[in-house]
């Protein structure tokens, strides 16, 4: 195996317009799924008992499969009731179901592990539930979210990869393509690597400045 | 039910289990205006669950409770109004630690009765006057000692204008030097007319602050009288047994 | 529905050799260079290079990891079946993860132990083995345990390289006869029957020795 210079810039402008595609997807998933899963984690912590066991149905069921399943199924199974995407809004409608999936376990656990008598003191003071939940304990919970959220989006990251199997044009599918058009084994199985680890190693370093941010 | 309009509070047949176990067995219990009543007994004899009882921390399975004579049922809306002018100290003090000292007295005014910023900062610092912190008003609960943080808790639930003020065993957690600071307190609040109930085990306490005193065993009130007459001439003899115990050693 | 489950059973089968044999040999592996990784001082040189590996395993898509073993191993001239990539990509995840279990297990025996030991007059490796390495390895049950419901996961990765586990023979399945949703429920239910049975397993064996929480962590 010999590495070459002129093989590695080869790949390197097909890679990186991947790379914006893996970047894009993934921002969006995260965005739409810090939307959905706070209401979810509420619903599933003080919401009526048949909606708290419904999320917590879904949540168990995404999470004991393979995010691949559940990719299928957004793409395959989905238009049989009308939702159809193309790859590029698959791969983002799964991720934000996986990701949102484990974000509300994150959120739950973190506040839970605040304790009982922070509930039951803005309880006390008149605050409803759902407002103590939102303006006293979250706010606390924030800061010990943060580093299993962040686990949670490189998560994410590494799972957009699973898209090229329904042709999305993200890092696996181009490099993937690449390998058996040009036969540079190496080159792009490295690159596809540094790629990979550049993306979440931002992720990384943006996540430990918020947290240095929030501590203040 | 008592329509009486020096009454503040009227618990009736309140009955509380925890699975067989029965924290409360059919409770009756008054407070007046201005009244102030200490809880004690024994460990499980269900004074913190009564307490708890009134602003519906725990929910009792039967029996009736009316604030200024009117039954306070459990529907949001109503549940709400009652808590927002019944105020609750805890054991654990349980102040909010990622806000500051004031921050944590005002949250309750500013959100909850839409008080602007300046006016509630106003009040909270004359409460904080009240309980001697006001030069600590930007401290973090973590940096303040535990006789402080109850201080400031008890400040905070004073923000809220209650009409009733509850101490769940208000220095049972605190380092024995500070339980004073904490008392006196209390006991200036009773002075200055609140109506309050306080459960605790601080006998000189109980002599000094209250009106009435009641002791309680195995979920029920078994005694009850002014201090006095509590402690020289206890009725029952558990009561006679629990205080030869508590004050004996 | 009831032919679709059927059907995959064998395939299931292969998703759960795959899985085992992975986990059987990335658990020594993990077990060993984890421990060793405790012992090492943070900069040492050996330290950086089992750290980056750790990096790397997390840093990056199973997928490229798949790639990697499937494209990068034949180069060197070994012949491996099909079913022996797949295992060792999965035993080069999986060991990552298990390096890390191990490390932090071990770091979560009390300090007061080794130096008990050491007073006794027990030498490093025989301390590790009597004393450290039981009491790391109650910790590490619970994980090791998550670690194989990832496992049976990530194997379905491998469908891209033709190995016919559960998840591709559900593929080959549905371009048979198109039956999308039916077969993609049946799919889901085989892989959640496995994967939440040891999940609870796991919670439970990590509520039994728990002292601070789990280690476990999801992929």
């Amino acid at each position: 195996m010999s590495l070459s210079l002129t093989s590695f810039l080869e790949v390197m402008p097909p890679l990186l317009k991947a790379a914006v595609v893996t970047v894009e997807i993934s921002m969006l998933s995260l965005a739409f799924t810090c939307v959905i899963a706070p209401p979810l984690a509420i619903a599933r912590m003080i919401g009526p008992w048949p909606l708290r066991f419904s999320v917590l149905a879904m949540v168990e069921a995404v999470r004991g499969v393979p995010p691949l399943v559940v990719i299928a199924f957004v793409y395959f199974a989905l238009p049989a009731i009308g939702l159809t995407f193309n790859g590029f809004w698959t791969g983002v409608t799964a991720l934000t179901v996986v990701g949102a999936v484990y974000a509300v376990d994150i959120v739950r656990s973190s506040i839970e592990s605040l304790g009982r008598g922070q509930k039951e003191a803005a309880q006390a003071l008149g605050f409803p539930v759902w407002r103590a939940y939102l303006e006293i304990l979250f706010p606390q919970a924030l800061k010990r979210i943060l580093p299993p959220l962040t686990n949670e989006l490189a998560n994410v990251i590494k799972a957009s990869a699973l898209l090229s199997v329904i042709s999305v044009n993200e890092i696996s599918h181009v490099g993937q393509g690449l390998i058996f058009e040009t036969f540079i084994v190496v080159e792009i199985i490295i690159q596809m690597a540094i790629l990979y680890l550049t993306i979440v190693g931002c992720l990384s370093v943006l996540s430990k400045a918020l947290e240095r941010r929030l501590a203040h | 039910m008592h329509t009486d309009s020096n009454v503040l509070l009227s618990m009736r047949g309140i009955i509380k289990s925890y699975g067989a176990f029965k924290a409360l067995d059919a409770v009756d219990l008054d407070l007046r205006h201005g009244e102030k009543l200490v809880v004690c007994g024994p460990s499980g004899s269900g004074k913190s669950t009564l307490i708890r009882c009134i602003n519906h921390l725990e929910e009792p399975e039967s029996g009736s409770i009316a604030i200024e004579g009117r039954e306070t049922g459990i529907r949001g809306g109503e549940l709400i109004a009652l808590r927002r002018r019944v105020g609750m100290v805890f054991q654990q003090f349980n102040l909010f630690p990622h806000l500051s000292v004031i921050d944590n007295i005002i949250i309750g005014p500013r959100r909850l009765k839409g008080l602007a910023r300046a006016e509630a900062t106003n009040r909270g610092m004359a409460l904080l006057e009240r309980v001697k912190l006001a030069d600590q008003a930007h401290k973090l609960p973590s940096q303040l000692s535990g006789g402080q943080q109850q201080r400031v808790a008890i400040a905070r639930a004073l923000a809220m204008e209650p009409v009733l003020m509850l101490f769940d065993e208000p220095t049972s957690a605190l380092d024995p030097e500070m339980i004073k600071e904490v008392l006196d307190v209390i006991l200036e609040l009773g002075q200055q007319g609140m109506s309050m109930i306080v459960v605790t085990h601080e006998m000189g306490f109980a002599r000094r602050a209250a009106d009435r005193i009641v002791f309680m065993d195995k979920g029920r009130i078994v005694a009850g009288a002014p201090p006095r007459e509590f402690f020289d001439n206890p009725s029952h003899p558990r009561l006679r047994q629990f205080l030869d115990n508590i004050l004996g050693h | 529905m009831w032919d679709v489950l059927v059907r995959l059973i064998p395939s299931l089968e292969l998703t759960i050799k795959l899985s085992l044999t992975a986990l059987i040999m990335a658990t020594p592996i993990g077990i060993g260079l984890g421990t060793l990784r405790a012992t090492l001082r943070d900069r040492s040189f050996a330290a950086r290079i089992l750290d980056s590996y750790v990096l790397m395993v997390r840093g990056t898509p199973i997928l490229i990891q798949i790639f990697a073993v499937y494209f990068l191993l034949p180069l060197t001239g070994l012949k491996i079946p099909l079913y022996w990539l797949g295992v060792l990509a999965l035993v080069f995840n999986s060991a990552g993860y298990q390096i890390e279990i191990a490390r932090a297990a071990v770091n979560s025996v009390p300090n007061g132990q080794w130096e008990a030991a050491a007073a006794i007059g027990f030498n490093r490796s025989q301390l590790l083995l009597t004393f450290i390495l039981p009491q790391a390895a109650r910790r590490m049950a619970g994980p090791v345990m998550n670690e194989l419901s990832q496992l049976i996961k990530a194997s379905s990765v491998l469908s891209v390289i033709t190995l016919y586990e559960l998840h591709k023979a559900a593929e080959a399945i549905i371009s048979a006869n198109f039956r999308f949703v039916e077969v993609l429920i049946v799919e889901g239910f085989w892989y959640f029957v496995f994967v939440y049975t040891l999940v609870m397993i796991a919670q439970r064996i990590e509520g039994l020795f728990s002292a601070s929480g789990g280690l476990a962590e999801q992929r």
